[in-house]
């Protein structure tokens, strides 16, 4: 494949390390489960090891305008990395557990995927936001919706029985919330 | 068969992190930057990332290979010049210019006076012009 240097012109750096570094962060957080592992992997180490991937490569993980902007395609990149992370831990921690009690039956590897599967996760989301009754119902919502709608905010607002304006500003005040920032309520 | 599954079950958790919290190239940038700011606050992303180019093309330079569009033009984005980064020929065309600067367009302050329409000059006023900008024009020759 034959790189051109002007796809990279009007490339905005900035953009695309806070995009990556936001969603990282946002991925670690909404999983209690890896937010434990963050010490060993934490959001910044998986940003520089896909930044690391992209350079390394050397067509650029052959990233094309056409397939979407650079940060929309490096976004992919990381939660492909996150999900292959998630596995990877997984998968340590039940081997550990079995060399520990070889003969308990409950100490058996697990199939790893099971706790990224989407009950565990919206289980985990859900003990995340207990005090916020808000946020609940929007998980709620988002739990029966179709995988393959494409309006998700007007959908939920018709689920829950509220404004588009309001899924918004739900989503905004989540997104803070698992940014870190004090009094969403 | 198993591959298959495990996709599927990524692109299911997935698919509910983007409805529940949605996809951050989307935010508007106000936002993106309220919440990169909560995140990390003391970090200047540039100097990173001309710093993970830096090594890479080190890493290329070193296997003698050429550097890649993709991290050159990293390095072209974030880098402070210096004077070994500019090329010879930009170089020559500075100092020419600081050696031998070229004098400052003359601006002739009276033809726009002239040139207006409706308003008449008596021979005493065109004297008058003639003189001051020919004054103007000695002065201008004086300091270049």
């Amino acid at each position: 494949m034959k790189t051109s240097p002007k796809r990279y012109k009007n490339i905005d750096l900035h953009r695309v390390e806070q995009v990556l570094r936001v969603r990282a962060y946002h991925l670690y957080r909404a999983d209690e489960k890896s937010e434990k592992m963050m010490d060993a992997t934490t959001a910044d180490d998986l940003v520089h090891a896909v930044l690391c991937e992209y350079l390394t490569h050397p067509t650029g993980m052959n990233w094309d305008p056409k397939q979407g902007r650079l940060e929309c395609f490096l976004r992919k990149v990381l939660d492909r990395r996150w999900i292959d992370r998630c596995r990877r831990e997984s998968k340590m921690a039940a081997s550990f557990d079995d060399s520990k009690n070889p003969l308990e039956p409950q100490a058996r590897p697990k199939d790893p995927l099971v706790e990224l599967e989407q009950e565990s996760f919206l289980k985990r989301m859900r003990d995340q936001v207990k005090d916020y009754p808000d946020f609940l119902e929007l998980i709620e919502a988002v739990e029966i919706l179709d995988d393959d709608c494409s309006n998700v905010n007007q959908e939920l607002a018709e689920l829950i029985g509220t404004s588009v304006k309001d899924i918004e500003n739900r989503k905004k005040r989540l997104r803070r919330l698992l940014t870190g920032f004090r009094n969403e309520k | 068969m198993k591959n298959d599954d495990d996709r599927l079950k990524r692109k299911k958790v997935l698919n509910l992190i983007d409805k529940l919290i949605g996809r951050p190239e989307e935010l508007p940038e106000e936002e993106l930057n309220a919440l990169y700011q909560q995140i990390s606050p003391e970090r200047d992303p540039k100097e990173w990332i001309r710093s993970m180019a830096q090594e890479t093309a080190r890493t290329y330079r070193l296997r003698g290979e050429n550097v890649p569009y993709h991290v050159q033009a990293i390095l072209d984005a974030t880098s402070e010049r210096s004077i070994q980064d500019t090329k010879p020929s930009e170089m020559k065309n500075l100092i020419e210019s600081l050696l031998d600067p070229k004098p400052p367009r003359r601006i002739r302050q009276s033809f726009a006076y002239r040139k207006k329409s409706g308003e008449k000059l008596s021979e005493k006023d065109r004297d008058l012009l003639d003189r001051l900008a020919s004054e103007i024009g000695e002065q201008d020759e004086e300091e270049s």
